[in-house]
């Protein structure tokens, strides 16, 4: 486990509120981008399995805290703003995808891999890729428990606050998420057999 | 693998085909979506102003309201702040360092409101969970590797803390001989300070609660030997409950409980009881106790229940703590009224939570008492309450309360913790950065456990 980054971990350093004016608002969120937004898109790409999308949702949250530089009380939750915001922003083009899968049902309906790039997701494994798939076909609100636990390593709190969520619903979606990824993946197990 | 490993080590995987990303392209200064230019930031603060102020007026008014809620509250002397409570705590201080989650120990005095040490973990690892003995100056601790994230299924090594206050070591931690042990999902020391209960395993198949990796497992050791005494395992058909990892919040400690003079221990599981059709089961929360005295290695089967929960929109909510007192007759839960509406819209404003600790006597179980009601503000998206029964006495006259309002987006403005006992709530002086767990750096604001 040591040596894995976590997304966006690392407390904000570069940055004061202090500094007044446009350009230290531009040098501010610049410097949260070099430092944290490899980990957001990491995060992004987990959760919606399509790197260009990924960038996308990202580079919106970085403009929204652009945005909102003058109202931000806090260097130091800078990053949680942005955290939240890339799951806001994920779950928006999940809704999105989720209506363009609709309206291509039978032809594109939802498939096991995402619209990565071939070059990259050969990169993953084929065993990373099953479980990829297997987590992808969850229902969201499994999804997204499953992905803030275990790749976030977000408490059950942090889980109900960002998912609007009661701290019993997410032990149920946590749990129930896993026993059925556990079966999809026996599932796949015993089918290759 | 189990399956919680094959999903971490998938989804890192996949973050890691993520290497280089495109160059953030800023406007030529802040515009609002849509394109239309917006003032600079300095000219948002200021038109903000007025705004932020009138809010401030706003949520003042509804704090009041909350606190004329609270029964009675509000401490007199410091000495009086006790009624009952442990006056030693022993608290996780979560840290960062280099991108890893490496926590620390503190150790409290809830009387002067003073830290007696600040305890670094050995090399490599980080301190993750603890529980105490009844003198109020034995606790077990235990440690995982360092790590990026807390992975519960790191195998744990074992300390004994001792303390002694008013001398010039007021903490030494020595390590135990308990082997290493994964997958825990809760421990408990006896009041006597010479046995440690561990539960681990359980099968999340059930589709509640609990971890994977096979059948629950009660194990008892002797701290003094670190040799295993007892061992109890159960079906497939059962978990422990709590999340992976009963050191992410105190609440998991609160799942197993030495109790009768330490000759039983009770433990709470979750399973699926019948729901409104065949495909939907309800959480069902159990409170089992077993006897150290009788024979047998059957969890389930050699002990007996001496109360169940399912959903109930009038009693406790599922998903939070369960306390029991030692002496078997009362529980105290938990019960969370979400607003009116929620969790659609954005909150209304006066929009809150009602927080009620509610006591049930084990004897006449339909019947609850409330003991303490709070408010607590909706702040709407990226939030959610946090409330806790943290420790009960052994007659169940006092317990500590704890709740605030989790915000992902900023620090909890009010942290409450106190002593509630004859309908008075007594706060108790625990410094907020402690309660919080929010240090600068801290993901999220990781909480810690507590040791009384």
């Amino acid at each position: 486990m040591d040596g894995v980054e976590a997304p966006g971990f690392r407390e904000v350093s570069a940055v004061t509120r202090d500094t007044p004016g446009l350009v230290a608002s531009a040098a501010g969120v610049t410097a949260l981008y070099r430092e944290h937004a490899k980990g957001l898109v990491r995060l992004a790409v987990v959760m919606l399995g399509d790197r260009y999308i990924a960038e996308d949702v990202v580079h919106e949250a970085f403009l929204g805290l652009y945005r909102h530089w003058g109202g931000l009380s806090d260097a130091s939750r800078a990053l949680p703003y942005l955290r939240s915001s890339v799951l806001n922003g994920c779950r928006s083009a999940l809704r999105k995808q989720r209506a363009r899968d609709n309206v291509r049902a039978g032809a594109l309906a939802r498939t096991a891999v995402p619209l990565e790039s071939a070059e990259a997701w050969a990169l993953v494994g084929e065993e990373h890729r099953e479980v990829l798939a297997a987590l992808k076909r969850l229902p969201d609100r499994q999804r997204e428990a499953l992905v803030l636990r275990f790749y976030l390593g977000m408490s059950e709190d942090e889980i109900a606050a960002a998912m609007r969520i009661s701290r019993g619903t997410v032990k149920s979606a946590t749990s129930r998420g896993i026993a059925a990824l556990g079966r999809q993946l026996k599932k796949g197990d015993s089918s290759e057999r | 693998m189990n399956v919680e490993e094959r999903l971490l080590a998938a989804t890192r995987a996949a973050a890691e085909t993520v290497d280089e990303i495109r160059e953030l392209e800023l406007p030529a200064f802040p515009a609002r979506a849509g394109g239309r230019q917006t003032p600079p930031p300095g000219h948002w603060r200021a038109w903000a102003a007025p705004v932020v102020a009138a809010v401030a007026v706003i949520a003042l008014a509804v704090s009041l309201v909350i606190v004329k809620e609270i029964p009675k509250p509000i401490p007199a002397s410091p000495a009086a702040s006790v009624n009952g409570v442990p006056r030693y705590y022993v608290a996780l201080k979560p840290g960062v360092s280099n991108s890893s989650i490496r926590n620390a120990l503190v150790v409290g005095d809830v009387i002067t409101g003073s830290t007696l040490a600040t305890i670094q973990p050995p090399p490599g690892r980080s301190f993750f969970g603890v529980t105490g003995a009844a003198d109020d100056r034995t606790f077990v601790v235990d440690t995982l590797p360092v790590q990026s994230q807390a992975d519960p299924n790191k195998p744990r090594t074992w300390y004994l803390l001792r303390l002694a206050p008013g001398t010039a070591t007021p903490a030494r931690l020595t390590r135990l001989a308990l082997p290493s042990l994964s997958s825990v999902s809760a421990v408990a020391l006896s009041r006597s300070g010479d046995e440690l209960a561990v539960a681990s395993g359980g099968d999340s198949d059930v589709g509640v609660g609990g971890l994977t990796g096979g059948p629950g497992v009660l194990r008892l050791y002797s701290v003094a030997t670190g040799k295993l005494l007892r061992t109890w395992t159960s079906s497939d058909q059962f978990a422990f409950d709590g999340s992976p990892g009963y050191g992410e919040t105190s609440e998991n400690n609160g799942d197993l409980t030495w109790v009768a003079d330490d000759h039983a221990i009770a433990f709470l599981s979750v399973g699926a009881a019948p729901g409104s059709t065949p495909q939907k089961t309800l959480r069902m929360e159990t409170l089992h106790v077993v006897n150290l005295a009788a024979r047998g290695d059957n969890l389930l089967g050699d002990s007996r229940v001496i109360w169940s929960q399912t959903y109930n929109p009038a009693g406790c909510t599922d998903g939070y703590n369960v306390l029991i007192t030692a002496d078997l007759k009362t529980i105290v839960c938990l019960s969370v009224t979400p607003p009116a509406g929620y969790p659609n819209g954005s909150p209304k404003k006066g929009a809150h939570w009602t927080l009620r600790w509610l006591a049930y006597s084990t004897s006449a179980p339909a019947t609850a008492r409330t003991l303490l009601t709070a408010m607590l503000n909706d702040e709407g998206v990226d939030s959610a309450p946090v409330p806790y029964a943290e420790w009960i006495s052994t007659s169940g006259k006092t317990i500590i309360a704890e709740w605030y309002s989790l915000s992902l987006r900023s620090a909890p403005a009010h942290i409450h913790i106190g002593a509630v006992s004859n309908g008075q709530f007594t706060p108790l002086p625990i410094p907020v950065r402690i309660l919080s767990g929010l240090e600068p750096g801290t993901p999220f604001g990781l909480r810690q456990s507590f040791g009384w």
